[in-house]
């Protein structure tokens, strides 16, 4: 199912007069069967906008719709959507498979039409009962938690919570999944399989799901699209990697590289680029004078072996080593820092003078508003 | 406006609350608020008759004449006694208590279980109780005074006290004391239960980092315990004074309908609340529910300018964390 | 300087003695309630009966209709138990957990009326319960006892423990606040339903001014009016030993309630308590 937010917008009100803008004015689509990551920092308004699509937060202004369905007014149970929640929200006293099919025996709605699908569907299923019983398993199997169905919540893990959650928000088949930080409280370890475990899920079922998450990579992991937000004003969409090679502002190309991006100052004057105050190339576009920044991304600067065109002269001045990871710090000619991956673990030595060049299309220029004004 | 009109606003109010409100407002509309302000105004209906519901005007006669009752006068001085021994007696032994529970770490269930007994007795029962143990013969107080050569004493006696005023005062003393110790023995089970909750609120670490300092188990309940404790402690006071202001049960159960020891006429131990229930038990005498209705309005005003001064006096002791 | 002051023999010390004493009551109830009427007159009181007297506990019951009392106080204490955890589940679930007009007030005013002490309030309620010609009859015994204030004050507190999620999943999954409060908020609540179950059953166990009140009949009293009868003899001396059987018939049922539920009582106290 297609969901369309239309100027869509949240102000909460607060004690005093003005009241706090969450989110702001949001137009966004997101197509059938995608696994979407809304992302952003916290504060951002992602989970503001998952909960207005949920149902469970009012409107202030704007439209949701469903497909062709305005759902702007309907309450959240009526809309169709699974949610799960960061913490997963079971029910501490009810057994996994009692958490499971509480969606299907406790609304009326649903049991009306549960009915008439046992009754239309001519299943398998000797009776009613047994029915309900199939589709418990059946979520369950697809989260792989069968083994589980007896225990409490409080006698799993948190990934194994995390997967009775989904189970019991698929098993109503909702057109749309919502999760909210779904990873947030589980360990490094865990997250990762989880995450794939998720995109698992979602390809198996194909439906519409919205993932809020803080953590860009796991957005860029596994979802089909992303769409970043700031302040409750949407900043871009699109599919991983071309947000991540394509930033629309400075607020993505530096959220995206989680850091692992060189902000250098420098300046555009008679149609040049100046890396710090040293003259680096033409512009390919006439721009106006101005100050400016410029992303380089650590992995896009490379070792010249020679003076060619658009390189630039910088020296070593610390390494480090994460990991498998190889870094080098270097100092441009007016003492700004930057930072390199060291890619083949070279033993330069300090003060040692390099020749550097950056990956074409991946010199990101932003103005002092932070809009991007050239990427070459 | 961010809102255009015609977008209402669901989910605001939930209307289906005061299906889950209406009986318990219905209960307290008729049996709490509405008796809160018929005595209110009852207490100042002058010749009122209970059953006709004559009276005539209004004024402040019913609360001048208790004022000038003596066994008036004598009830408040017996529930203002009651309220200043009791209170801060119990709640002494219930910290004290409640201290040494919170530091060790077996049988403090065991304790706590034997310590709330009292509180599931009966109030009559328990009186009677307390008032044979304190019998001059049979009783099991003489008789531990006994062991160490203390000679019986009349606890609950009133010979000869009609004639002479030292008798009176010395029996008066003895009945004080008794119910004094009958309200402490009442009142300590709920207050251990509520300090002990509070203590065990307490967030360890600040022992910790005392203990780490050296600091003295003394100095750390004083500089520590105590003033993390304060907000219990305030809730203690409170809800004793509510308790102990309206002292009677206790002393019916000792003394009886007469509220004194065999002997005595003059109602020695009548507390505020005894003081309304006789002038409602004679509700067929004109006034006589005006001036209960009085009594009761001078309880609730006492407990009133008592919690307001503590809660007042309370911002300088009490820490909120 | 030494870390503890007190050494933890003489913390156990302190509080078997302190717990000694307060059993004095129970221990001198018991132990006179199954002497012989020779053996109370006896001085010094012995510590022990040198036989148990059993028949005392039938002769208070045939003294007294002590029986009839406590069957009273066991319909009144029920009836009141049932109404009043229902009347304040249902407010509690409202304050907890639902948005309404007036929600602020409407709770300060419950909260005041914990303030006045119900000795004020049997005033009028007499007057009301004459007036509905409700003397000697069950529903004046009661009636006032269906509405506490404390009760609706401590449910609403556990009940906002549970937490936020829990409703919200289940308000997407199209679950009804009746059915939510039915098949989550009660399971999760468990420990404070029971303990203001038994303290609606001690305040009923205890209660005295009221039914003296509201009931002339014998055959309407409560324990608490039953007991204030003496127990004398022909030549009008108190029988001691009678009262006490009577004292003990009395205290050892709810006595033995608290025991059997002091788990779930004691946790409820804590965590309701008076946090927030």
């Amino acid at each position: 199912m297609q969901v369309r937010l239309e100027q869509l917008t949240k102000a909460f009100e607060s004690r005093k007069k003005d009241s706090v803008i969450a989110v702001n004015k949001l137009d966004l689509t997101i197509e059938s069967g995608k696994l979407i990551g809304l992302l952003g920092p916290s504060g951002c308004g992602k989970s503001t906008t998952l909960f207005m699509v949920a149902g469970i937060h009012d409107v202030t202004d704007g439209k949701i719709y469903f497909d062709d369905r305005d759902v702007t007014e309907l309450s959240a149970d009526k809309r169709g959507i699974g949610l799960v929640f960061q913490n997963y929200a079971l029910y501490p006293h009810l057994s996994v498979w009692d958490n499971i099919a509480f969606p299907l025996l406790n609304s009326k709605d649903m049991k009306k039409r549960l009915k008439k699908q046992f009754a239309e569907q001519h299943s398998n299923s000797p009776n009613y009962k047994a029915y309900i019983n199939k589709l418990v398993e059946d979520a369950a199997k697809l989260v792989e938690i069968t083994a589980y169905l007896d225990r409490k919540p409080g006698e799993l893990s948190g990934g194994q919570q995390q997967r009775v959650a989904i189970a019991r928000a698929i098993v109503k088949s909702p057109s749309i999944l919502l999760m909210d930080e779904p990873l947030s409280n589980l360990d490094a370890r865990l997250r990762i399989q989880t995450r794939d475990e998720i995109k698992r899920i979602q390809q198996q079922t194909g439906i519409t799901t919205i993932m809020v998450t803080h953590d860009q990579e796991e957005a860029l992991a596994i979802s089909d699209e992303v769409i970043v937000l700031k302040d409750g004003l949407l900043q871009q969409q699109g599919a991983p990697q071309d947000v991540y090679d394509n930033p629309a502002n400075q607020f993505v190309a530096e959220f995206i590289s989680r850091s692992q991006i060189n902000m250098v100052h420098g300046k555009i004057a008679t149609n040049k680029l100046y890396l710090g105050q040293e003259e680096w190339f033409p512009l390919p576009a006439p721009l106006m004078d101005q100050e400016v920044t410029i992303g380089l991304r650590y992995e896009n600067i490379k070792h010249a072996m020679e003076n060619i065109e658009r390189s630039f002269t910088a020296s070593v001045t610390a390494k480090a080593r994460i990991g498998g990871i190889s870094t080098v710090q270097v100092r441009l000619a007016d003492g700004q820092q930057i930072t390199l991956l060291n890619d083949h673990d070279e033993s330069l030595r300090e003060s040692e003078r390099l020749n550097l060049v950056v990956k074409p299309q991946s010199i990101l220029v932003f103005n002092q508003k932070g809009e991007k004004i050239l990427q070459c | 406006m961010l809102r255009p009109k015609g977008t209402a606003r669901r989910n605001r109010y939930d209307n289906s609350a005061y299906f889950y409100l209406l009986p318990a407002l219905l209960l307290l509309a008729v049996f709490i608020v509405y008796p809160i302000m018929n005595t209110l105004i009852t207490s100042f209906k002058g010749e009122y008759r209970f059953l006709t519901g004559d009276f005539e005007g209004y004024s402040w006669q019913n609360y001048v004449e208790i004022i000038k009752d003596p066994i008036f006068r004598r009830a408040i001085l017996n529930t203002l006694f009651i309220a200043f021994v009791c209170i801060p007696a119990s709640m002494a032994i219930a910290l004290f208590l409640s201290l040494i529970l919170n530091s060790i770490q077996k049988w403090q269930g065991f304790f706590m279980t034997l310590f709330y007994l009292p509180q599931v007795t009966n109030v009559i029962a328990a009186g009677i109780v307390f008032a044979f143990m304190f019998n001059t013969n049979f009783g099991v107080i003489n008789m531990i005074l006994g062991w160490f050569g203390i000679d019986p004493v009349a606890w609950i006696s009133g010979q000869g006290i009609a004639s002479s005023p030292k008798l009176y005062h010395q029996a008066y003393a003895r009945s004080l004391f008794i119910v004094f110790v009958y309200t402490v023995w009442q009142g300590i089970s709920l207050k251990i239960i509520l300090f002990l909750s509070g203590l065990q609120n307490i967030n360890k670490q600040y022992y910790q980092a005392a203990k780490v300092d050296g600091t003295s188990t003394w100095r750390m309940i004083r500089k520590i315990t105590l003033p993390l404790l304060s907000p219990t402690t305030l809730y203690v006071f409170i809800t004793s004074v509510i308790t102990a202001f309206k002292a009677y049960a206790q002393v019916v159960a000792l003394f009886g309908n007469q509220y004194g020891p065999a002997g005595d006429d003059s109602k020695m131990m009548i507390t505020i609340v005894g003081y309304m229930m006789d002038s409602m038990g004679d509700y067929l005498s004109p006034g006589s529910i005006s001036k209960a209705s009085s009594a009761a309005m001078i309880l609730v005003v006492m407990v009133m300018i008592v919690t307001a001064v503590q809660i007042k006096i309370s911002k300088k002791w009490v820490h909120y964390n | 300087m030494k870390p503890q002051s007190m050494s933890n023999l003489f913390r156990y010390f302190l509080l078997s003695l302190s717990a000694a004493i307060i059993l004095v009551p129970f221990y001198w109830m018991i132990n006179t309630s199954l002497k012989t009427n020779a053996e109370i007159l006896r001085i010094p009181p012995t510590l022990f009966p040198s036989e148990f007297r059993f028949q005392n506990f039938a002769d208070a019951i045939v003294k007294a209709p002590i029986l009839t009392y406590l069957l009273n106080t066991v319909v009144v204490a029920l009836s009141v138990v049932a109404i009043s955890t229902v009347v304040s589940v249902l407010a509690a679930f409202a304050f907890a957990r639902l948005n309404f007009r007036g929600k602020q007030i409407l709770f300060i005013v419950i909260l005041g009326t914990m303030m006045v002490p119900q000795e004020m309030l049997i005033i009028t309620n007499f007057m009301t319960i004459a007036d509905l010609g409700w003397m000697n009859t069950w529903q004046a015994l009661i009636a006032p006892y269906c509405i506490n204030a404390f009760n609706i004050y401590l449910l609403r507190q556990t009940f906002k423990q549970v937490p936020d999620e829990l409703y919200l999943a289940s308000k997407v999954d199209g679950v009804s606040n009746f059915r939510f409060l039915r098949k989550i908020m009660l399971p999760l609540s468990k420990s404070t339903i029971v303990t203001v179950m038994i303290l609606s059953v001690i305040w009923i166990w205890d209660t005295y001014a009221w039914p003296s009140l509201v009931t002339t009949k014998d055959s309407m009293r409560l324990v608490s009016n039953g007991l204030q009868n003496a127990f004398t003899n022909d030549s009008g001396r108190i029988q001691y030993e009678i009262q006490m059987a009577a004292s003990t018939l009395v205290i050892l049922p709810l006595v033995f309630l608290f025991l059997m539920l002091k788990k779930y009582i004691i946790s409820g106290m804590v965590k309701g308590g008076i946090k927030g």
